[in-house]
Protein backbone atom coordinates (compact mmCIF):
# COMPACT_ATOMS: atom_id res chain seq x y z
CA UNK A 1 0.00 0.00 0.00
CA UNK A 2 1.41 3.36 -1.00
CA UNK A 3 1.46 5.93 1.83
CA UNK A 4 -0.43 9.15 1.24
CA UNK A 5 2.30 11.14 -0.47
CA UNK A 6 0.28 14.30 -0.98
CA UNK A 7 2.70 17.21 -0.64
CA UNK A 8 5.70 14.92 -0.08
CA UNK A 9 8.91 15.79 -1.93
CA UNK A 10 9.27 13.57 -4.99
CA UNK A 11 12.76 12.55 -3.86
CA UNK A 12 11.34 11.16 -0.61
CA UNK A 13 8.74 9.21 -2.59
CA UNK A 14 11.44 7.71 -4.80
CA UNK A 15 13.48 6.71 -1.74
CA UNK A 16 10.41 5.03 -0.26
CA UNK A 17 9.83 3.18 -3.54
CA UNK A 18 13.45 2.06 -3.71
CA UNK A 19 13.15 0.54 -0.26
CA UNK A 20 9.69 -0.97 -0.57
CA UNK A 21 8.99 -1.92 -4.20
CA UNK A 22 10.46 -4.72 -6.28
CA UNK A 23 12.04 -3.37 -9.51
CA UNK A 24 10.08 -4.33 -12.61
CA UNK A 25 12.05 -5.20 -15.77
CA UNK A 26 9.82 -4.34 -18.71
CA UNK A 27 10.33 -6.13 -22.01
CA UNK A 28 9.08 -3.08 -23.91
CA UNK A 29 11.51 -0.84 -25.78
CA UNK A 30 10.81 2.38 -27.68
CA UNK A 31 12.75 2.72 -30.91
CA UNK A 32 12.80 6.18 -32.47
CA UNK A 33 14.60 8.25 -35.06
CA UNK A 34 14.98 12.01 -34.57
CA UNK A 35 17.57 12.68 -37.26
CA UNK A 36 17.97 11.25 -40.73
CA UNK A 37 21.74 11.37 -40.23
CA UNK A 38 21.76 9.23 -37.11
CA UNK A 39 20.94 5.62 -36.32
CA UNK A 40 17.82 4.62 -34.40
CA UNK A 41 17.74 5.28 -30.66
CA UNK A 42 16.40 2.84 -28.10
CA UNK A 43 14.65 4.08 -24.96
CA UNK A 44 14.74 1.63 -22.06
CA UNK A 45 12.43 2.05 -19.04
CA UNK A 46 14.18 1.98 -15.69
CA UNK A 47 13.01 -0.95 -13.51
CA UNK A 48 12.60 1.16 -10.35
CA UNK A 49 10.65 3.81 -12.26
CA UNK A 50 8.42 1.07 -13.73
CA UNK A 51 7.72 -0.20 -10.22
CA UNK A 52 6.62 3.32 -9.22
CA UNK A 53 4.37 3.62 -12.27
CA UNK A 54 2.70 0.27 -11.67
CA UNK A 55 2.29 0.93 -7.95
CA UNK A 56 0.66 4.35 -8.31
CA UNK A 57 0.60 7.27 -5.89
CA UNK A 58 4.28 8.16 -6.43
CA UNK A 59 4.90 9.84 -9.81
CA UNK A 60 3.57 13.29 -10.74
CA UNK A 61 1.33 13.65 -13.81
CA UNK A 62 3.29 13.91 -17.05
CA UNK A 63 2.07 17.46 -17.68
CA UNK A 64 4.24 18.58 -14.77
CA UNK A 65 7.34 17.57 -16.74
CA UNK A 66 6.05 19.41 -19.80
CA UNK A 67 5.57 22.59 -17.75
CA UNK A 68 9.12 22.37 -16.39
CA UNK A 69 10.45 21.72 -19.91
CA UNK A 70 8.63 24.86 -21.11
CA UNK A 71 10.30 26.87 -18.37
CA UNK A 72 13.68 25.46 -19.25
CA UNK A 73 13.22 26.30 -22.92
CA UNK A 74 12.98 30.01 -22.14
CA UNK A 75 16.10 31.89 -23.28
CA UNK A 76 16.52 33.58 -19.89
CA UNK A 77 16.15 30.34 -17.90
CA UNK A 78 18.59 30.13 -15.01
CA UNK A 79 17.02 27.68 -12.58
CA UNK A 80 13.67 26.06 -11.91
CA UNK A 81 11.30 28.19 -9.88
CA UNK A 82 8.34 25.83 -10.23
CA UNK A 83 9.95 22.67 -8.88
CA UNK A 84 7.09 22.57 -6.39
CA UNK A 85 4.96 21.16 -9.20
CA UNK A 86 6.91 17.90 -8.88
CA UNK A 87 6.22 17.69 -5.17
CA UNK A 88 2.86 19.32 -4.59
CA UNK A 89 0.82 18.10 -7.56
CA UNK A 90 -1.22 15.04 -6.52
CA UNK A 91 0.53 11.91 -7.85
CA UNK A 92 -1.05 9.76 -10.55
CA UNK A 93 -2.66 6.43 -9.75
CA UNK A 94 -1.48 2.97 -10.77
CA UNK A 95 -0.81 2.39 -14.46
CA UNK A 96 -0.75 -0.74 -16.58
CA UNK A 97 2.60 -1.56 -18.15
CA UNK A 98 1.37 -0.21 -21.48
CA UNK A 99 0.11 3.02 -19.92
CA UNK A 100 3.45 3.44 -18.18
CA UNK A 101 5.30 3.14 -21.49
CA UNK A 102 3.01 5.76 -23.04
CA UNK A 103 3.67 8.09 -20.08
CA UNK A 104 7.41 7.49 -20.43
CA UNK A 105 7.34 8.28 -24.14
CA UNK A 106 5.67 11.61 -23.41
CA UNK A 107 8.16 12.30 -20.62
CA UNK A 108 11.49 11.15 -22.08
CA UNK A 109 11.21 11.02 -25.89
CA UNK A 110 11.60 14.26 -27.86
CA UNK A 111 8.19 15.86 -28.44
CA UNK A 112 9.13 16.29 -32.10
CA UNK A 113 9.12 12.50 -32.33
CA UNK A 114 6.07 11.37 -30.36
CA UNK A 115 3.75 14.15 -31.48
CA UNK A 116 4.27 13.33 -35.15
CA UNK A 117 5.42 9.72 -34.98
CA UNK A 118 3.23 8.57 -37.88
CA UNK A 119 3.52 11.61 -40.14
CA UNK A 120 5.77 11.50 -43.18
CA UNK A 121 6.80 8.60 -45.39
CA UNK A 122 7.73 6.23 -42.57
CA UNK A 123 7.14 5.94 -38.84
CA UNK A 124 9.61 7.76 -36.60
CA UNK A 125 8.82 5.69 -33.54
CA UNK A 126 7.97 2.07 -32.77
CA UNK A 127 7.20 0.29 -29.50
CA UNK A 128 8.52 -3.26 -29.57
CA UNK A 129 9.65 -6.08 -27.32
CA UNK A 130 13.36 -6.34 -26.62
CA UNK A 131 13.46 -9.70 -28.41
CA UNK A 132 12.64 -7.87 -31.64
CA UNK A 133 15.89 -5.88 -31.53
CA UNK A 134 19.00 -7.24 -33.29
CA UNK A 135 20.63 -9.97 -31.24
CA UNK A 136 24.06 -8.33 -31.13
CA UNK A 137 25.41 -4.77 -31.30
CA UNK A 138 27.92 -5.55 -34.05
CA UNK A 139 26.26 -3.12 -36.48
CA UNK A 140 24.75 -0.86 -33.80
CA UNK A 141 25.50 2.39 -35.62
CA UNK A 142 23.54 1.18 -38.66
CA UNK A 143 20.30 0.27 -36.87
CA UNK A 144 17.22 1.86 -38.48
CA UNK A 145 13.48 1.33 -38.19
CA UNK A 146 12.48 -1.13 -40.87
CA UNK A 147 10.66 0.19 -43.94
CA UNK A 148 8.69 -3.05 -44.03
CA UNK A 149 6.76 -2.51 -40.80
CA UNK A 150 3.17 -3.68 -40.81
CA UNK A 151 1.69 -0.93 -38.63
CA UNK A 152 -1.65 -2.68 -38.44
CA UNK A 153 -0.03 -5.67 -36.73
CA UNK B 1 4.03 11.34 5.68
CA UNK B 2 3.00 7.90 6.92
CA UNK B 3 6.46 6.79 8.08
CA UNK B 4 8.59 8.23 10.87
CA UNK B 5 10.45 11.52 10.58
CA UNK B 6 13.53 12.56 12.52
CA UNK B 7 14.17 16.30 12.41
CA UNK B 8 17.55 17.65 13.41
CA UNK B 9 19.81 20.48 12.35
CA UNK B 10 23.00 19.03 13.80
CA UNK B 11 24.57 15.61 14.26
CA UNK B 12 27.07 15.42 17.11
CA UNK B 13 29.62 12.64 17.63
CA UNK B 14 30.77 11.86 21.19
CA UNK B 15 34.36 12.87 20.40
CA UNK B 16 34.68 13.82 16.74
CA UNK B 17 32.63 17.01 16.70
CA UNK B 18 29.44 18.13 15.01
CA UNK B 19 28.05 18.28 11.52
CA UNK B 20 25.12 20.33 10.24
CA UNK B 21 22.54 18.04 8.60
CA UNK B 22 22.26 20.33 5.59
CA UNK B 23 25.77 19.15 4.68
CA UNK B 24 24.47 15.57 4.76
CA UNK B 25 21.44 16.40 2.61
CA UNK B 26 23.37 18.59 0.19
CA UNK B 27 26.29 16.21 -0.10
CA UNK B 28 24.34 13.01 -0.69
CA UNK B 29 24.13 11.54 -4.17
CA UNK B 30 20.82 12.45 -5.83
CA UNK B 31 20.79 9.64 -8.35
CA UNK B 32 22.78 6.75 -9.78
CA UNK B 33 22.56 3.97 -12.31
CA UNK B 34 24.59 0.88 -13.16
CA UNK B 35 23.73 -0.61 -16.54
CA UNK B 36 25.01 -3.04 -19.15
CA UNK B 37 25.89 -0.96 -22.20
CA UNK B 38 27.05 -3.92 -24.25
CA UNK B 39 23.78 -5.86 -24.36
CA UNK B 40 21.62 -5.75 -27.47
CA UNK B 41 19.00 -4.07 -25.34
CA UNK B 42 20.51 -2.21 -22.42
CA UNK B 43 19.38 -3.23 -18.96
CA UNK B 44 19.83 -1.58 -15.58
CA UNK B 45 21.30 -3.58 -12.71
CA UNK B 46 20.37 -0.93 -10.17
CA UNK B 47 19.41 2.73 -10.02
CA UNK B 48 17.88 5.58 -8.07
CA UNK B 49 15.96 8.59 -9.46
CA UNK B 50 16.25 7.39 -13.08
CA UNK B 51 13.18 7.12 -15.33
CA UNK B 52 14.86 5.79 -18.46
CA UNK B 53 18.09 5.50 -20.34
CA UNK B 54 18.52 5.77 -24.07
CA UNK B 55 20.96 3.93 -26.29
CA UNK B 56 21.98 6.42 -29.00
CA UNK B 57 24.73 4.44 -30.72
CA UNK B 58 27.84 2.49 -29.82
CA UNK B 59 29.25 4.06 -26.66
CA UNK B 60 26.64 6.84 -26.54
CA UNK B 61 23.86 6.94 -23.97
CA UNK B 62 21.58 9.39 -22.19
CA UNK B 63 19.93 8.96 -18.83
CA UNK B 64 16.80 10.84 -17.77
CA UNK B 65 15.92 11.66 -14.19
CA UNK B 66 12.58 11.43 -12.41
CA UNK B 67 13.30 14.34 -10.04
CA UNK B 68 15.16 16.99 -12.04
CA UNK B 69 17.89 19.22 -10.70
CA UNK B 70 17.20 22.91 -10.21
CA UNK B 71 19.69 24.00 -12.89
CA UNK B 72 22.40 22.52 -15.06
CA UNK B 73 24.90 24.66 -13.13
CA UNK B 74 23.92 22.90 -9.91
CA UNK B 75 24.26 19.31 -11.10
CA UNK B 76 27.38 17.22 -11.44
CA UNK B 77 27.07 13.92 -13.29
CA UNK B 78 30.14 11.69 -13.27
CA UNK B 79 30.72 8.31 -14.86
CA UNK B 80 32.96 5.29 -14.98
CA UNK B 81 32.96 2.04 -16.91
CA UNK B 82 34.40 -1.45 -17.03
CA UNK B 83 34.54 -4.61 -19.11
CA UNK B 84 33.82 -6.94 -16.22
CA UNK B 85 33.60 -6.67 -12.45
CA UNK B 86 37.34 -7.34 -12.28
CA UNK B 87 38.51 -5.49 -15.40
CA UNK B 88 38.26 -1.70 -15.43
CA UNK B 89 38.24 -0.80 -19.10
CA UNK B 90 41.00 1.17 -20.78
CA UNK B 91 38.40 3.82 -21.51
CA UNK B 92 36.89 6.93 -19.99
CA UNK B 93 33.31 8.12 -19.64
CA UNK B 94 32.52 11.75 -20.41
CA UNK B 95 29.30 13.23 -18.99
CA UNK B 96 27.47 16.44 -19.69
CA UNK B 97 24.19 17.85 -18.39
CA UNK B 98 22.04 18.48 -21.47
CA UNK B 99 19.07 19.64 -19.42
CA UNK B 100 18.18 19.62 -15.72
CA UNK B 101 16.81 16.11 -16.15
CA UNK B 102 18.87 14.61 -18.97
CA UNK B 103 22.55 13.81 -19.15
CA UNK B 104 24.57 12.52 -22.07
CA UNK B 105 27.39 10.01 -21.64
CA UNK B 106 30.01 8.90 -24.12
CA UNK B 107 32.57 6.19 -23.58
CA UNK B 108 35.89 6.49 -25.43
CA UNK B 109 38.25 3.56 -25.67
CA UNK B 110 42.03 3.83 -25.58
CA UNK B 111 42.04 4.37 -29.35
CA UNK B 112 39.70 7.36 -28.87
CA UNK B 113 36.75 5.67 -30.54
CA UNK B 114 33.34 5.31 -28.90
CA UNK B 115 32.82 1.85 -27.49
CA UNK B 116 30.21 -0.11 -25.54
CA UNK B 117 31.07 -1.37 -22.09
CA UNK B 118 29.42 -4.06 -19.97
CA UNK B 119 29.48 -1.91 -16.87
CA UNK B 120 28.46 1.74 -17.12
CA UNK B 121 28.07 3.67 -13.87
CA UNK B 122 26.67 7.18 -13.60
CA UNK B 123 26.44 9.15 -10.36
CA UNK B 124 24.67 12.47 -9.77
CA UNK B 125 25.38 15.13 -7.20
CA UNK B 126 23.81 18.57 -6.95
CA UNK B 127 20.67 20.41 -5.88
CA UNK B 128 17.28 19.01 -6.81
CA UNK B 129 14.43 21.14 -8.17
Amino acid sequence: MTPDFTGTHLWDRLCWAKENLEPYQSDYRVVYEDSIDECAKILVPDPNWMACALQGGILPPVWVYHELAKDEAQPDFKRHTRGYLLHETPPVGPMTEEQAIEYLIMKDCPQSVWKTWDEGNRPKMVICKKEQLPATREWRNAWRISDDLDLAA
Amino acid sequence: MAFGTLKADTLTHSTAGSLATNFVVGGSAKGWVNFDGSASSLSARGSLNISSFTDHAAGEYTTTLTNAFDSTDNMAPVGSNGNTTTDPANAFTSCVAVTTSTTRHEIYSGSNTKADRSFVHILYHGDLA
